[in-house]
Order: structure tokens, then C-alpha cells, then sequence
């Protein structure tokens, strides 16, 4: 029996694991992914978003403002890179113009700090902007972080003080119960043949998969783009989640230092319209620059691939707005040919349009923290606190004393000053060994990513670890290497080796044995 | 900090080949630093013959092409370290690397020579839109997997771009009993040489598919088919020419890009055409003392050719340390007549750069440059000095379309330097362009692209033109790059040299 | 390759230049070819005529090791041949060490050509 099984391990699933790890509960934590952060957390550009945009009185512009405040502290406590440098909102035109004072309005009611600057003072705060731009929304708290570092050091400071997780175990059905609910996952049999009560005859044969039933006395459901399917098998106060596509393209690190702010033109008339919070451009704490993103309704709220008509939006969109960013106002072209990467996912929009936060009148004891699309990510740990609190309102429990809010997290090689270097090396002679180049990230941090709790166990599980494989070649030197370590820590074959879990196989065979 | 005389860094056909002939030309405190755990860089995975022609008259695997090269530096007995990698470059030509067994390590160099080689186009810079999971990698990637680990990353592949690394791995997936189902090339022509088009595709009847692109690769957790549609003049995609291939496999193999962020981080002028340094004509960056040669300079399609230039920068790093060397006696010579005091070595050395600096501040003046004219990009060397040493000068450069009876020549306009106005203007505005970067070779940066080829109209239209060289060609392609020698003393008196390509386009 | 009775044209593979050759049948059956930059392009249209060869690259198992070696065939080979070839040095797996230039297989399906290993394979020994 379990106190608390929280439905997904996104950024909000891990955020509230680890505030209920405050006290002394018996939390589970359900993911259906082969790996945590699976979902939108993955797909995140990593913007700390301040609040200056959420309708005043929404359950979005509610959390905003004090999830950015506990962003920053969390990444502080769990040692994850976050960089406060402000968000810079521009116009460029006459609706532009009304589209700040709009935002101005907004950010006063949620009480953001935000204000408008014009030149010449806009020349003082960014002296390399473009001279069309007329005027900016200057938001201080605005920042950015690493949406998977985040979700990664929350779950595993969670796990550090007691909640237990099980990936890839995906929630079929929630009964009610006496005791509270029964919460059924199929998982691989191989994962469920640990688990007491699940005998070999559970085990079905098509995927070697097998349900698993556990009882809790609350469920939070932190499903993100299927926290509709989750909330419609316990409450009768359905909601709908319409998956909105967003893809985003991620420049080479080769100029960011000339990008100290991220710089979004306001929404209007552009690709996406209202449903994005803009274009933006975005420093990323990696260094490398983030372009996007668009928005479109698609069906499956899991849906990844990267569409054409995205990326054409979006580079078209820069191409022409280049010339307004500090990058471009000298006449530098767009530079194509230093894009590296594109991704994209879903935005898990609710039809309600908001966040979709507490308990359904029909289902005490099962809590929502479902439709959390931008900026819930912001927002995970403000959301976190308010379902966490739920929870402890009704289970009264004592306070864990031994817990630690903080993670020990060594600094990355790529980030060490050289004396730092020596020592580590010295530590261990694997942090010599460079295996992404491009990232510079070494053997030593990869052998660490798998290890950890909730390690990695694939190739991309490993690059939203590490960055290897996140750089201008794209995994083309390190991945061979990556796949030799993953081998190596988890005791398979090569040939075993996943992309990124499931059938993702990386290799189909051994060579010259035809 | 330890002090070496000449660090080559990369242990491939360039850096070996540099090593090798800096120490024939009399350097003996060389130092190789290699990344990977033994020399030869890329060839380790190239099993495949047609290597050495030119430069061993045989006809070697790549392997084998490296090993030549592993064994002269053994046998002359040249320090290199592997597993180690050059973390950092600094522009006073110092160096930070790391290596297991050395930790990390600082190193001062008086010279420098680059050879880190190319890295591959990703699936993701081509912006090649679709499912993110696995049977997506660069056709070299591949062949680390087939040729170094013993591994099939696939059964049924698609690949896109004709590059010659993908058009090999075609042969050897068929030959491995693996079904290519097709090459998908954006352009209406191979990228790669034509005999690999020759004996890899067509000997094993692969479809070829021209003007054409991947619209969408489909599957979820790993490929299971591509969307292959035809492009307009633009390269863009016309809508509904798409059709379905099956595969598992989609491979990469369209284009080569330097590998030049240590070279950047140093501060060394780039250029945009080659993505490699701008050098002079001895291979020399715009920063003293460091020289680039092989794929890190510009993508080459022969490592016969890389190694030759990898020889040419030993040799020119060579030299250059030898007048260094005369330099700083002279320079210690005179300071003790006037001071009597002895100078500290360190601050001899500094001396050593100022003079050197200012030195080759005034050559700049006499700096010819090379200009890329009509059908022509991506020219290496971009600037002559006209006091050069050498007796020949090498110039490479790609077509940048294919030619069939072709004439690629080599002139000066005459009246570059004397009338101020009307055809003279664009490369007059790539003279100024240069004069607000840091130095003369910035010049030909700014040039390189799009001022002179204005040039090189306006040189047509005037009458001065003074011929250096002509070559005829049967055939161009942009997949073979073009070398074109010329004797330094026919340059002397030229203000600047535009190449150009004539012929009939195909 | 464009074929007609008289007239065809081949790309010479024998260096990277990649000449563009014509061979044309003359009244009398005599071959005439052009277009080849050395006499090397003339040996080769002549033999990619009656009987094209290929050198064949490919690689090797050795016994006990995990990785493979990298072998070539001393000469051409017939190109009809070059599958039959390779399925023989797939069935082959010699013992390490192995040295480069050690002859791995003799008289490769009967064509003469020896199969030689391009690199050292030695037990222990990782790449």
C-alpha cells in the first residue's frame, strides 16, 4: 500500500515526488516512458518564464510568478546550471506596440516585474538591437535552465529521500477503493517479476509485458499530454488534451555570447499566433541557441517528429527577423549552415485552457496536475507545492527529518577551470578521456549518467544526461563510443543497445557473417 | 609548462604527413597529439583501396595508407601521444590537452600545425524532417561501426547525398549481403568522385535518384521508410512528387565540414567559403607560426592530396622555425651590444613575436590576393605573399558546377592598382572590407565570396587582363577539386590573381 | 556506361581521375580508345570490355576475436566473381596473430589472387 502514486515523471511528477519526500510517506512514481522526462519535459526549450503573459485570475498566471521564484531555488539546491537573464519581449510595429502595453497590463495584475523601454534607453539595456525594433517588455526574472537536468535532479533527490519510481510502467487502469484507489501499470515482466504478488502466469506473451496492481491512498496525476486519459478513468468531469506541436531549431554556441537576453517578438501575427508565447531566441545554458517555436494541433500528444512545415516557420521567421536581433542588426545574414539541430513535441493543451489543477468534486483523493502546457514547466514546482499540499492536508504525515534538499552533483569537464580539470583527472584518470567532442563531455560522465539512480540506459538517454551527442556533429563521433560504455555498464551485448529503448535497436547484426 | 618546437596537432594522413617532413627538413622536437588510441584518424575505418597513387605509385587500402605513415614516423622516431585531446588553443600558441596516462598538460609551442580533419553533415543540419529514432547516421558513422567494431547498423538502406564515404559504404553493405535501396542526391549530379559512382553504384545497379530529397523519414522507434521527392531549381521540395521506400537504415553522407572550433577559439581569421583558416601560400594562418593542412583546411576528395599538404605545412613550418631561430639571434645579438645585460629567455622570445609581428605587418602590403572568379569557390591559398620563399605555388579550389571541355585560367588586371573607378570598384570595396577586420588576410575573407567574383566581371569588360596560366580539362565536376600549380616568380609583379573556369556548363 | 555496337563509354576506375573513355569497334574489330589521360585507361577499357576485375576489400573474422580484420585480394579479381569471393572470406576465420600483409587465404575461388591482411590483428591487442 502506498500512500501516494503520482501518474508520470515529468518535470511536475518529479517536482511533486520530491516536495511529498518531505514528509514520511510511501510515494511511487509511474512512468511510461523508457526513460524519466519523456514526454513535453523533453521537448521543453528550458525558458524560465516569469509570468508576465498568463491571463491574470488562470490557474496558469496563479503558479507562474512563484514557480519561476522556486525555480531558481531548486536549481540552486540540486546544483543545476540556470542563467537569470531576463526575457526581452520586442515590437517592431504599431500592433506590436499594443500587444506590450497588453502584456504590461498583464504583468502588473501578476505581479511580474516588467516595463517597457524605449530608445534611447532600449540602446543602453541592448546596444546591438535592431533599429526597426520600437520598443521592449523588460522582464528581469526571466531566465532559462536545462528542462532534463531539472527533471533528472528532482527525481533523483526524490529518490535519495525514499519515493520509488518504475519506468516504463504505463497506467491502464485506476479503480476506486475502499482504501483509496487501485492503480494497474503493464510493465516489462522482467521489471514486474521483482515486484511481490506478480507471478510468471501475469506475464503475457506479446511483448513480454505484464499488469501490475498497486493500491494508494491518493493519486496525482502529472500525465501531462495523457493527463485526460488518466483523469477520465477515475472522474466523471472529463477533460480533453489537445496536443499542440511545437518544434524548435538549435543553433551552433559559435555567437551566443552577443545573446544576453532572450529576445521574443510579441505573438502577434506570427506562425502560430496566440498559441505560442512568440518567437523567441534563447541561450541555452549549454551555450547553444534555441530558435522557436511554432504551434500545431496534431493528434497524438506523443508525436516527436519534426515537421517540415515547422522548421520552414521558423527559419523563414528568422531569416527575416534576424536583421532586429542583436546577431543580425549589423547585416550578418541568418547563418543557415550553423543550425545543428531541430526538435519538436507536444504541448499538452487542455480544452479547458488552463492548467487543470486539484481535485475533481467526483474523485476525493485524486488530484490533478493535468493540461500543463507552457508555462508548467515554470510552473512545476509552484504546481508541486499546491498538489503536494493537498496530499499532506489529508494523510497528516510526519515530517522527514532526514530529508536532504540537496543533490551532490559534480561540476561537468566542460565547465571546470583547468586546476578543477587536473584534480578530477587525477580523481579519475576516465575524466581524460573525451568522448563527445563537440560537447566535451568525458567517459567519466558517462559512466556517472548510467550509474546514478534512474540512470540512463540508452544513447539519447545518455545525451539529455551529458550533451554528448548534443553538439555540431550530432552523435556522429561519440555515438559508437557511447554505445561501447552502455554495453559495458549495463552488461548486454552491443547489439542490445538502444537508441532510445524499446525496439530503438542501434545496430541489426554482427558484419561478414553472411 | 613543457616547451616543444613544433606540435602537430591530429595524427591523421595530414598531421602524420607534416610531422614526417618537418623533421626531413631538419626539426627535431616534434610532438604528434592524437585523440584516438592509435594514428592514422579517419583511414583506420577506410578499408577500402585506391589510396597512395599518387603519392606511394601503389595502390593501398586506406589502412595500409596510414600504416605507411605510422611507420616513418616510428621509424624516425617521432614523440606522439594518443587518447589525448587538445582541449584549448590560445593565439600565443599554447596549448592545453588531456590524456589519461599524461593528465592534463600544458604545452608552448613555437609552432603550430592543424590537422583535426572534417567531421560529417548531420541528418539534423540538413534540416531533413520526420521520426527521431534509431537507423539515422552519417555514413561514416556506419563505417566505424562495419569496418573498426564488426557491426551492421542496418539491412535494407537508403542513403542521402552522393559523397563518397556513402557511395563506399553502398558497395560494402551490398557486398555484405545488405540491399541498398537507393541514393538520393539534391543535386542533377554525383557529389562523390565518378569512379566511386562507377565501381560502387553502378556495378551494383543502385538506384540513383537526382534532384531529388528526403521528405519525411517515417517509423517510430526506428526507421521504417523514407518519403523521396524531386526539388525544384530552388532545391525545394514541389509537392506531390513524393513516393515511399522501405528501409531500416537512412544514411548520411552529404558533405564534409572542417573541424575548426580550436582553430577559432585561438582567434584565427576563417574563411567563410573553405570553413577553414585563411592562409598564405606556405599554409600559414593569420596567426604566426601556426599552420592548417589536410580536411581541417579545406575538404579534400584525396587523402593522397592531404597528405601532400600535410608534407607542404612540415615543410613551411620548417623553415619558418629556422628563420625564427636566426631572427631571435640576431635580435639577442643586438640588444646585448647596446645593454650588455643578459636577457631573460622569455622576454627574448616576446621580442621574437612584436618583431616578427611587425615584420609580417609590412609584407602584408605586397600580399597578392587570390581571388575566386567565374565558376570557382572555395580557393586555398587566399593570399600570396609576394616575397615568397617558395618556388611554386599550389592553389586548390572547387568547380562550382560541372564542365565539359573546360578551361580553368589564372590572370591579373594590371590596372588594379592605378585607376580608382569603374571596374576596379568591387575589388576596391573587398580592400576596404578587409581594412576594418584585423588584418590583411580578413581582405581576402571579405573577397572571397561575392566581391570577386564582381571582380572578375569587371575584369572580362576591361582589357588589361594578363594571363598566368591556362589548363584545359576534359571534364569538371564540383566532387573533384582542381590544383593548379604556378612558378612564384610568374606571380611577382601581380597585384592579385582571379581564377576562373570556362567551359561548357552539363 | 551508354552502349551502342560500335560506340561506348566507360569511366576509368584505375585512379582517381576518373577518365572519361570512348571505346569505338572500327570496321576491321579493332578497338580504338580515347579519352584516357595515361596508357593505363587503354589496359583497362580493353579488360572492362571482355572481362571487368575488381580489387575486392572486405573484412575478416579471425578465431577468438572480437573484432574483425581488414583484408584485401592481391589483385583483381574477376567482378562476376565478387560475391562468390566475399562469402569465402566470410566462411574463413585464421587464427590470430595476424600480421598486415600476411596471406590469409591462396588461390581465392580459384582466380589466382591470394587474400592478404591489411592490418595486425593480435589477440589482446584493441584498435
Amino acid at each position: 500500500m502506498f500512500d501516494v502514486i503520482i501518474v508520470g515523471a515529468g518535470s511536475v511528477g518529479c517536482a511533486t515526488a520530491r516536495e511529498l519526500s518531505r514528509y514520511r510517506l510511501r510515494v511511487l512514481v509511474l512512468e511510461k516512458g523508457h526513460d524519466l522526462c519523456a514526454g513535453a519535459s523533453k521537448c521543453n526549450s528550458g525558458m524560465i518564464h516569469a509570468g508576465y503573459d498568463p491571463i491574470p485570475g488562470t490557474n496558469e498566471a496563479k503558479f507562474n510568478a512563484p514557480g519561476c521564484r522556486l525555480m531558481y531555488q531548486i536549481c540552486d539546491e540540486l546544483s543545476v546550471p540556470c542563467l537569470k537573464n531576463g526575457t526581452t519581449i520586442f515590437a517592431t510595429n504599431e500592433s506590436g506596440m499594443r500587444e506590450l502595453y497588453k502584456l504590461e497590463g498583464f504583468a502588473r495584475e501578476n505581479h511580474v516585474r516588467a516595463e517597457i523601454v524605449t530608445p534611447p534607453s532600449l540602446y543602453e539595456l541592448l546596444p546591438d538591437i535592431g533599429k526597426d525594433v520600437k520598443a521592449v517588455l523588460w522582464v528581469p526574472d526571466g531566465g532559462v535552465t536545462n528542462p532534463f537536468c531539472v527533471t533528472f535532479a528532482l527525481a533523483e533527490n526524490a529518490w535519495a529521500n525514499g519515493v520509488e519510481f518504475y519506468k516504463e510502467a504505463e497506467v491502464t487502469d485506476i479503480q476506486k477503493s475502499e482504501e483509496g484507489f487501485l492503480v494497474t501499470a503493464r510493465m516489462p515482466a522482467s521489471q514486474a517479476m521483482d515486484i511481490p504478488g506478480t507471478t510468471p502466469a501475469d506475464a503475457q506473451p506479446e511483448g513480454g509485458t505484464c499488469p501490475v496492481t498497486f493500491s494508494a491512498r491518493m493519486v496525482i496525476n502529472c500525465a501531462g499530454g495523457h493527463s485526460d486519459v488518466i483523469n477520465n478513468m477515475v472522474s466523471e468531469k472529463k477533460f480533453r488534451i489537445i496536443p499542440r506541436f511545437g518544434a524548435h531549431v538549435v543553433l551552433d554556441r559559435k555567437h551566443s555570447d552577443k545573446l544576453t537576453t532572450t529576445l521574443m517578438e510579441t505573438p502577434h501575427d506570427l506562425p502560430g499566433g496566440g498559441h505560442t508565447k512568440g518567437m523567441a531566441i534563447i541561450t541555452t545554458t549549454g551555450g547553444t541557441m534555441l530558435l522557436g517555436c511554432d504551434a500545431t494541433e496534431v493528434d497524438d500528444p506523443d508525436f516527436t517528429d519534426t515537421r517540415r512545415e515547422s522548421i520552414e516557420q521558423i527559419v523563414d521567421y528568422f531569416k527575416k527577423a534576424w536583421k532586429d536581433l542583436p546577431l543580425g542588426s549589423d547585416g550578418t545574414p541568418f547563418p543557415e549552415d550553423e543550425i545543428i539541430s531541430i526538435f519538436g513535441g507536444c504541448r499538452p493543451h487542455a480544452d479547458t485552457n488552463d492548467f487543470v489543477i486539484g481535485e475533481p468534486d467526483d474523485a476525493p483523493g485524486f488530484v490533478n496536475a493535468g493540461g500543463t502546457e507552457s508555462p508548467a514547466f515554470t510552473a512545476c514546482y509552484a504546481i508541486a507545492q499546491h498538489v503536494a499540499g493537498i496530499c499532506i492536508d489529508r494523510l497528516k504525515p510526519p515530517v522527514n527529518e532526514n530529508f536532504d534538499p540537496h543533490r551532490p552533483a559534480k561540476k561537468a569537464f566542460r565547465d571546470m577551470t583547468n586546476e578543477e580539470r587536473r584534480a578530477a583527472i587525477a580523481e579519475n584518470p576516465d575524466y581524460a578521456k573525451i568522448v563527445c567532442r563537440c560537447e566535451m563531455v568525458t567517459e567519466a560522465e558517462i559512466r556517472d549518467a548510467i550509474r546514478r539512480p534512474l540512470g540512463a540506459r540508452s544513447i539519447s538517454e545518455v545525451k539529455l544526461r551529458t550533451r554528448a551527442g548534443m553538439g555540431r556533429c550530432q552523435g556522429g563521433f561519440c555515438s559508437p563510443r557511447v554505445l561501447e560504455i552502455l554495453s559495458e555498464e549495463l552488461g548486454i551485448s552491443p547489439l542490445e543497445v538502444t537508441q532510445c529503448g524499446g525496439s530503438s535497436r542501434v545496430l541489426a547484426g554482427l558484419a561478414c557473417n553472411a | 609548462m613543457k616547451e616543444v618546437e613544433l606540435v602537430v596537432i591530429g595524427g591523421g594522413a595530414a598531421g602524420m604527413a607534416a610531422a614526417v617532413s618537418a623533421y626531413k627538413n631538419g626539426v627535431r622536437d616534434i610532438l604528434i597529439l592524437e585523440r584516438n588510441s592509435a594514428l592514422g584518424g579517419v583511414l583506420q575505418q577506410c578499408i577500402h583501396n585506391g589510396f597512395g597513387l599518387h603519392r606511394f605509385k601503389e595502390d593501398l587500402t586506406g589502412v595500409e595508407f596510414a600504416a605507411r605513415y605510422a611507420d616513418m614516423v616510428q621509424e624516425l622516431r617521432i614523440p606522439y601521444l594518443l587518447n589525448t585531446f587538445v582541449i584549448e588553443l590560445h593565439s600565443d600558441r599554447t596549448i592545453t590537452a588531456v590524456s589519461p596516462e599524461e593528465g592534463l598538460m600544458e604545452i608552448r609551442a613555437k609552432a603550430v600545425v592543424l590537422a583535426m580533419g572534417c567531421r560529417e553533415r548531420s541528418r539534423n543540419a540538413l534540416l531533413i524532417p520526420g521520426a527521431r529514432g534509431a537507423g539515422i547516421m552519417t555514413a561514416g558513422t556506419a563505417q566505424r561501426y562495419l569496418n573498426i567494431d564488426g557491426y551492421l547498423p542496418g539491412r535494407r538502406i537508403v542513403i542521402v547525398g552522393s559523397g563518397d564515404i556513402g557511395l563506399i559504404m553502398a558497395r560494402q553493405f551490398v557486398l555484405e549481403g545488405c540491399e541498398v535501396a537507393a541514393v538520393v542526391e539534391i543535386m542533377p549530379y554525383s557529389g562523390g568522385l565518378p569512379r566511386n559512382m562507377k565501381q560502387c553504384i553502378e556495378d551494383f545497379d543502385i538506384p540513383v535518384y537526382y534532384n531529388s530529397v528526403i521528405s519525411e523519414v517515417c517509423g517510430k522507434e526506428r526507421v521504417s521508410s523514407v518519403l523521396v521527392g524531386k526539388v525544384d531549381e530552388n532545391r525545394r521540395l514541389i509537392p506531390g512528387t513524393e513516393f515511399e521506400i522501405s528501409c531500416d537504415t537512412l544514411l548520411i553522407s552529404a558533405g564534409l565540414i572542417p573541424e575548426n572550433e580550436l582553430t577559432e577559439s585561438a582567434g584565427i581569421a576563417m574563411s567563410r567559403a573553405t570553413k577553414g583558416a585563411l592562409v598564405t601560400e606556405d599554409l600559414q594562418t593569420s596567426i604566426p607560426g601556426i599552420f592548417s593542412c589536410g580536411n581541417v583546411l579545406h575538404v579534400h576528395d584525396l587523402v593522397d592530396f592531404v597528405s601532400e599538404e600535410g608534407e607542404e605545412a612540415g615543410r613551411n613550418a620548417a623553415a619558418w622555425l629556422l628563420a625564427e631561430k636566426e631572427t631571435a639571434l640576431k635580435e639577442t645579438a643586438s640588444k646585448e651590444t647596446v645593454s650588455k645585460e643578459a636577457v631573460s629567455k622569455e622576454a627574448a622570445s616576446k621580442e621574437t613575436t612584436l618583431a616578427e609581428t611587425a615584420s609580417k605587418e609590412e609584407t602584408k602590403a605586397g600580399n597578392i590576393r587570390v581571388l575566386s572568379g567565374d565558376g570557382v569557390g572555395g580557393i586555398v591559398p587566399q593570399t600570396v605573399r609576394q616575397d615568397t620563399p617558395l618556388p611554386e605555388v599550389h592553389f586548390m579550389f572547387r568547380p562550382l558546377a560541372r564542365y565539359r571541355d573546360a578551361v580553368i585560367t589564372a590572370r591579373y588586371r594590371d590596372t588594379v592598382n592605378t585607376s580608382g573607378a569603374g571596374e576596379n570598384g568591387a575589388a576596391r570595396t573587398a580592400s576596404t572590407g578587409g581594412q576594418t577586420g584585423q588584418n590583411s588576410m580578413n581582405a581576402s575573407g571579405a573577397g572571397e565570396n561575392g566581391a570577386a567574383r564582381t571582380a572578375s566581371t569587371g575584369g572580362q569588360t576591361g582589357q588589361n587582363n594578363r594571363i598566368l596560366i591556362r589548363k584545359r580539362f576534359l571534364a569538371l565536376t564540383p566532387g573533384e577539386m582542381c590544383k593548379i600549380t604556378i612558378p612564384a616568380e610568374k606571380l611577382k609583379n601581380a597585384p592579385e590573381i582571379i581564377f576562373d573556369i570556362e567551359g561548357t556548363q552539363v | 556506361m551508354k552502349k551502342t555496337d560500335k560506340h561506348q563509354e566507360l569511366i576509368c576506375i584505375i585512379c582517381p581521375r576518373g577518365c572519361r573513355l570512348t571505346a569505338e569497334t572500327g570496321p576491321d574489330g579493332k578497338l580504338e580508345i580515347s579519352g584516357n589521360s595515361c596508357p593505363r585507361g587503354i589496359e583497362y577499357a580493353r579488360q572492362e570490355l571482355t572481362a571487368p576485375m575488381r580489387v575486392l576489400t572486405a573484412l575478416m573474422r579471425l578465431q577468438n576475436m572480437e573484432k574483425p580484420v581488414s583484408v584485401k585480394t592481391d589483385r583483381p579479381v574477376p567482378k562476376a566473381l565478387l560475391f562468390d569471393c566475399a562469402a569465402e572470406i566470410y566462411r574463413t576465420h585464421p587464427a590470430p596473430p595476424v600480421r598486415r600483409g600476411d596471406i590469409l587465404i591462396r588461390d581465392l575461388c580459384g582466380t589466382g589472387c591470394n587474400v592478404v591482411a591489411t592490418r595486425d590483428a593480435i589477440a589482446g591487442e584493441s584498435r
